[in-house]
Formats: structure tokens, C-alpha cells, sequence
């Protein structure tokens, strides 16, 4: 009996080595995304339902385990900053602000990685910024293409079948719709309180439309130029014709007036007419954008994964960037876009398409389509210019003068490099 | 005649080392969190600093940059506005108030008000902030309805130059007049009674009595208050990046704001901590002041 206890001592002894050593194999990954989920639909998956999902398969596939932190919007950019810098920060994290990464070196270079097959796969990869290696340190994800929405009821109120969209004109027929209807023509949320929240929807799309290039040749901002100049003179314009008001300093909810029926005109996210303008009953149609000099011009987000540098001393750099193909892959992205958040299709792969109309509009503008480039200090340099103009909006500055000193204050006290 | 030294008996020894032993802990942590980032932050004045390398000494520049900083002037003005409107507000106001209430209402009607009043301090600054955003929009807030309502034109609050920071130190007054009322108000039932009865007798008024007994009584804590209200002022952060992002142009943008964008916004460590430094500087200095200004009143 002695023995035969002895016996199967021994052998659960050498059962739980064998099980540790398996266990000791198995590798793990930390993965941070932020919120998507929006709905408020009681059937809707949350986030770290989809996402925990998602990622069964991985595990199961890589013999690895993931751990998939769901991170709050607040204060986004400056948790992933301060984590990356940690010893135990996440391996593959979603980025909204490259430039201090880049700048940093604390993202993994991506290219040994990744074959020719992968890399063509993304559409926006030749927009991703690079070390200085000269490899790529990004996935672009979030093609969040800002959009026109007209009110179309508004519009035909005011004797329009479709919004003039030239500068000049649209301000002319802004005059007319305010006057017939009673109702606002356009709203922007120039009360945003931070600048990248309000410039990328109501300042970068009409520069690309004056012709504006956001860097110049040596890689630094440059706005002061004639672009600039014909931008700000148009947002001077809308306010000195009425189609803004002084309140147009503290606005912060244009979608939200847009979904009241209050607005004849808005820019927005893509996917704001299915999610938010529909179900408020609102009937609404897509513009791509108003039209300057240098014609349509939109301005697309650029949101991103990445995998953190330090992957290469955990030694499972190999396995994130696995997890990074992974999660951008057109199957992982079909269900997110379909599921948690809709954006069209990124990646050559993918195929779902909720809103055919869109995405034909989107695709035949495809080349006034521009991203918001990184550079230094671009936060400060947002807020600096967001309130210069709205110094202007109170009569306190010209645009040329918004121009100089944003540029000047920039240059002396912003930008270090 | 020479006045002999306390004996360090064994005994004595053991009572200091037990006692230093048990403010360990607070002093360690007082130590980590309080006093050693006042003096990493004038190091790190004089450096360049990102959070990623090492620290590079720069010697003046940042206070030489700052001193050239076109908007310095204007957020300064704007944080002493900011102070000038919240301190002696709140400080009057939670006096009045506790006087009202330790005279008038020494029953549950005056505990009720009490907890009335210091709601504000426990509710989340952030939130608060978003309900005052909307109370006061132009258009179909609450104190322009009211405004429309008594036949006065609807004000952009938020919006204009002049009304601005006056709107944001509105909120903090509401948020933080409760928590000094609570402290006039035990220094005011510290009063002893005899003093009060000896006026009464004598046929002071309500009114003589709160001047010329209560108050002085009270100066020890009204200088803990004015104090208190000034540190806090100077450092206002929260109320502004919430309710106006430093705008409309930089009509509220504060000394604390422009910190956390030059050092979380920038990455630029070394040029913040040089505008905190200064922004300690010109506290000490009021402190100071102040100070002066009591012992003066003191006779002292």
C-alpha cells in the first residue's frame, strides 16, 4: 500500500513539473483600447465583451494569454504616454498622438515584421509615421473621415434642392436660409475647450480646402501663408454675415442642435447620420465638404495601434505584433465596425459596408481626403490658435494678426526642437 | 542664573525615539509627496526635461523663455482676478452665514441649512462644472430663463470677455463657501458664553456684538481662511479646463492651466516646473503680506 502510495505520489509530483513547464510557456499579452461603444441599445456588446471575445481565438491559436484593458476617452492621450514609459505599460496599445512616441523611440519599429502582403493590406500605411530607422511604428485604424450633413427639410424650407457649397455661395445661401427659416445654417463648435477638438472639425478641413499643407518642406508647421490666411478670412466672414454669432464662442453641441432639427449644416464624424441623426428623425443627406479655391477637402482622424518598444526585452515582441495584425485583420474589424463602432473599411481585407452611399462618396473624394500631421507641441499650438480665433470672433484680432501670433508664439515659446 | 538642562535619562531617550517613531510614517510620506517635489521642481527649473531622458541642466533659460512668454502678463492678471473675486467673497460669505445661523437658528431648521449650504463641497467638482455649463448657456439656461423671465436680455456668460472669469469664480464661490461656513461656524459656537451674555447685559446689538466680540475672536481663523482661500485660488486648474477651456481667447486661462499644458500637453517638464516655481514664489510672497497685514491689525 506504502508503495503504491509512493508511486502515484511521485507521478502527481511529476504531472504538476510537466503542467508548470507547459504554463511556463505560455506567454501573455496586455492590450489597451478606449472605449467605442456608444450605444445605449440594450442588446449592444460592450467592449470588453467584444473585445475578450475577439481574443479567445488568439490565445487559444498562440497558446498565450491576453489581457484587454477598456480605457476611458478623458485624458486618453496622456495615460498611454505615461504607461508607455513604464516597466510594466501595455505591449499593444491603441494611439491617437504619435508625435512624442516617434520623437520618444518607444514604439516597437514594425516593418522586419511584417511581410509585403501585410503591409499592403492597410490602406493608409504609407501615412504612418517612422522612426528613425525609417520603419513604420503605426497601424492606422481610425479612418474617421469628417463629414458635411445638410438638413434637408431646412434646405427645401428655404427654397434649395442642394447646399451651394463654394465659400462665397454657401455664406449667400446661409443668409437666405436664416432669414426664410428662421433657423441656424451652420454651426461649428469653435466653444470646444480644448483646441484639437475644435480645429479638427471647424479649422483643418476649410485649410485644405484654401490648398494648405500643414508642414513645410523642413517637417515644421507652417500656417501663416496664404492658405491660412483665406481660411480665417472665411471664418471672419461667417461671423461678420451672421451665419455665426458671438455664441459661437462657447458652442459645444452643434450635433446635438443638428439632431434637434435646429441646424441646416454641420461637419461631423462619419458616422453620426446612422448613429445619432436618424434616430432622432432628423432627414438628413451627406455633402463631402464645402468647396474653396483648392476644392473639396476633408480631414480624417489618425488613430492607430501600436506595439510598445519594451516588447523587446519582455521577448514577446514577435507574439504583440501577431496580436496587432490580429485586431486590424478585416475579419476582427468586419465585426467591430459592425458591432461596436462603424467606420469604413481600412484594411484591403475588410468588406463590411453599412453605409453604401458613404463610402461611394468617400471613395470618389479619396484624394481630398488629408490627414492631420503630428508634429511638436501640437496640443499648444491647437489651443493657441483656437484662441486666437476666438479673439477674433470678439473683435480683439485680425486674421492676419491670428496668423502671426499663433505662429509667433509658437516659435518662442512652444516648439523646442 | 543658568537654567539646568532636562537629564537624557534612558527613559527620556526611549519616550523620544517611540514618539519619533510614531510620526514616522506622516513625516515619511509628508517627506515623499510634499516637500521633495518642491525641491525637484526648482532643480528641475533649470533643466530640460521630458520624462524620458535625463534631465539636462539648462541653467536660466526656462525663466529667461518665461520671461518672454507675451501671454505670461495676461494669465497672471487673469489668476489675480480669479483670487481677488473668490477669496474675500467666500470668506464674507461663510462668515455671514454662520453668524445667521449660530444666532438665529440654534435648532434642526439650522442644521438642516448648514448641510444645505456645504452640499456644494461634496459634489464632484467636474460635475458641478458640466451643470453650471448649461445653467449658464445663453440660449435656454437656466439663469438667462430667469433673466428673460424678470425682462432682462439673455448674457453669454461663458462667452464674453468681461463676464467670464467673474462666471467661473461664481461656481467656485457656490462650491467652496460651505466648507468655510462649517469652520466659522465652531469658531463661533467657541465663543464663550459669558462674553456674549456680558455684552448683552451691557445692551449691545446683535450687530455690536458680532463686531466687536465675535470677530475678533474669529481673526485667527479668518486668517486660517484667507490663507487657505488665496493657496487654493492661485492653484485653480479643474473649474477652467472644464467650464471654458481658458477661453473665450485667454480671458480665463490661469497660471495652473498654462502648467499642466506646458507639462502634459508638451512634455516640457523643465519649463513648467520654472512657471510653478514662480507661481510659488508669488504665493509666499501674498502669504507674506498677509501675514504683515494681520500681525499689524494684531498690534503685534
Amino acid at each position: 500500500m506504502k508503495r503504491i502510495l509512493a508511486v502515484l505520489l511521485v507521478m502527481a509530483l511529476l504531472m504538476s513539473c510537466v503542467s508548470l513547464a507547459v504554463a511556463e510557456e505560455k506567454k501573455s499579452l496586455t492590450v489597451w483600447i478606449p472605449q467605442y461603444q456608444f450605444s445605449k441599445a440594450e442588446d449592444a456588446i460592450s467592449d470588453q465583451d467584444f473585445w475578450d471575445g475577439v481574443f479567445d481565438k488568439f490565445e487559444e491559436e498562440n497558446n498565450c494569454e491576453v489581457k484587454v484593458e477598456i480605457v476611458g476617452w478623458g485624458v486618453y492621450g496622456d495615460t498611454f504616454f505615461t504607461s508607455l514609459l513604464n516597466e510594466d505599460g501595455p505591449d499593444v496599445v491603441y494611439v491617437t498622438d504619435n508625435y512624442d512616441l516617434v520623437k520618444r523611440d518607444l514604439l516597437l519599429g514594425l516593418d522586419p515584421y511584417l511581410t509585403d502582403e501585410q503591409k499592403d493590406n492597410y490602406i493608409l500605411w504609407s501615412t504612418a509615421p517612422e522612426n528613425a530607422a525609417g520603419e513604420k511604428v503605426i497601424v492606422p485604424m481610425d479612418d474617421g473621415v469628417a463629414i458635411g450633413y445638410v438638413n434637408t427639410d431646412i434646405l427645401a424650407e428655404a427654397g434649395y434642392d442642394e447646399l451651394p457649397l463654394e465659400w462665397d455661395a454657401f455664406i449667400e445661401a446661409g443668409k437666405i436660409i436664416q432669414e426664410k427659416t428662421g433657423k441656424r445654417a451652420f454651426l461649428q463648435n469653435w466653444g470646444a475647450t480644448s483646441g484639437t477638438s475644435a480645429l479638427m472639425l471647424a479649422f483643418w478641413p476649410y485649410y485644405f480646402q484654401a490648398g494648405g499643407k500643414m508642414l513645410d518642406e523642413n517637417g515644421q508647421i507652417s500656417i501663416n501663408n496664404e492658405a491660412g490666411l483665406k481660411t480665417v478670412e472665411f471664418l471672419k466672414k461667417l461671423f461678420d454675415e451672421g451665419i455665426f454669432d458671438e455664441d459661437i464662442v462657447t458652442e459645444s453641441e452643434s450635433v446635438d442642435k443638428f439632431a434637434n432639427g435646429e441646424v441646416a449644416y454641420i461637419v461631423a464624424d462619419l458616422n453620426k447620420g446612422n448613429t445619432t441623426f436618424t434616430p432622432a428623425g432628423v432627414n438628413w443627406q451627406y455633402v463631402f465638404s464645402l468647396k474653396g479655391d483648392a476644392g473639396f477637402g476633408a480631414r480624417t482622424a489618425t488613430d492607430s495601434f501600436a506595439v510598445n518598444k519594451k516588447t523587446l526585452e519582455r521577448g514577446n515582441d514577435e507574439l504583440a505584433v501577431k496580436a496587432l495584425v490580429y485586431i486590424t485583420s478585416g475579419e476582427v474589424m468586419d465585426a467591430f465596425h459592425s458591432q461596436i463602432f462603424y467606420l469604413p473599411p481600412y484594411t484591403k481585407d475588410a468588406s463590411f459596408v453599412k453605409d453604401e452611399a458613404l463610402y461611394a462618396l468617400t471613395s470618389a473624394h479619396s484624394d481630398a481626403i488629408y490627414v492631420v500631421e503630428e508634429f511638436e507641441a501640437k496640443k499648444s499650438f491647437e489651443d493657441t490658435l483656437l484662441a486666437n480665433i476666438q479673439d477674433m470672433f470678439q473683435g480683439n484680432l485680425t486674421p492676419q494678426e491670428v496668423l502671426d501670433e499663433t505662429m509667433e508664439y509658437y516659435n518662442t515659446q512652444l516648439k523646442e526642437e | 542664573m543658568q537654567t539646568a538642562k532636562p537629564r537624557w535619562t534612558r527613559r527620556r531617550r526611549n519616550q523620544a525615539l517611540i514618539g519619533a517613531a510614531y510620526i514616522a510614517p506622516s513625516f515619511i510620506l509628508m517627506f515623499i509627496f510634499n516637500v521633495a517635489p518642491i525641491f525637484l521642481s526648482i532643480y528641475f527649473s533649470f533643466t530640460k526635461y521630458d520624462m524620458t531622458a535625463a534631465p539636462q541642466w539648462v541653467g536660466f533659460d526656462n525663466y529667461i523663455k518665461l520671461g518672454a512668454n507675451k501671454y505670461l502678463g495676461m494669465v497672471l492678471e487673469n489668476t489675480v482676478q480669479y483670487v481677488l473675486i473668490t477669496v474675500p467673497i467666500q470668506t464674507i460669505l461663510a462668515l455671514l452665514i454662520a453668524a445667521f445661523i449660530a444666532e438665529n437658528m440654534k435648532n434642526r431648521y439650522g442644521s438642516f441649512m448648514r448641510s444645505v449650504i456645504f452640499i456644494p463641497v461634496i459634489a464632484s467638482l467636474i460635475a458641478s462644472a458640466a451643470v453650471w455649463n448649461v445653467m449658464y448657456q445663453p440660449k435656454g439656461g437656466l439663469i438667462n430663463q430667469c433673466m428673460n423671465f424678470l425682462g432682462f436680455e439673455s448674457v453669454n456668460f461663458l462667452g464674453k470677455k468681461a463676464t467670464a472669469m467673474p462666471s467661473v469664480a461664481a461656481v467656485a464661490i457656490w462650491k467652496s463657501t460651505g466648507y468655510y461656513m462649517v469652520i466659522y461656524y465652531a469658531g463661533i459656537m467657541n465663543v464663550p458664553g459669558e462674553v456674549r451674555e456680558a455684552a448683552i447685559v451691557d445692551g449691545a446689538s446683535p450687530i455690536q456684538r458680532f463686531w466687536y466680540i465675535t470677530l475678533p475672536i474669529l481673526r485667527p481663523i479668518t486668517y486660517m481662511i484667507v490663507t487657505l482661500g488665496i493657496i487654493g485660488s492661485f492653484q485653480v486648474f479643474d473649474l477652467v479646463y472644464k467650464m471654458t477651456g481658458g477661453g473665450p481667447g485667454r480671458a480665463t486661462l490661469t497660471v495652473a492651466y498654462m502648467i499642466y499644458s506646458y507639462a502634459f500637453q508638451d512634455k516640457r517638464m523643465g519649463y513648467a516646473c520654472a512657471l510653478a516655481v514662480g507661481l510659488l514664489v508669488v504665493i509666499l510672497l501674498i502669504h507674506q503680506l498677509q501675514t504683515l497685514f494681520f500681525k499689524e491689525r494684531d498690534g503685534q
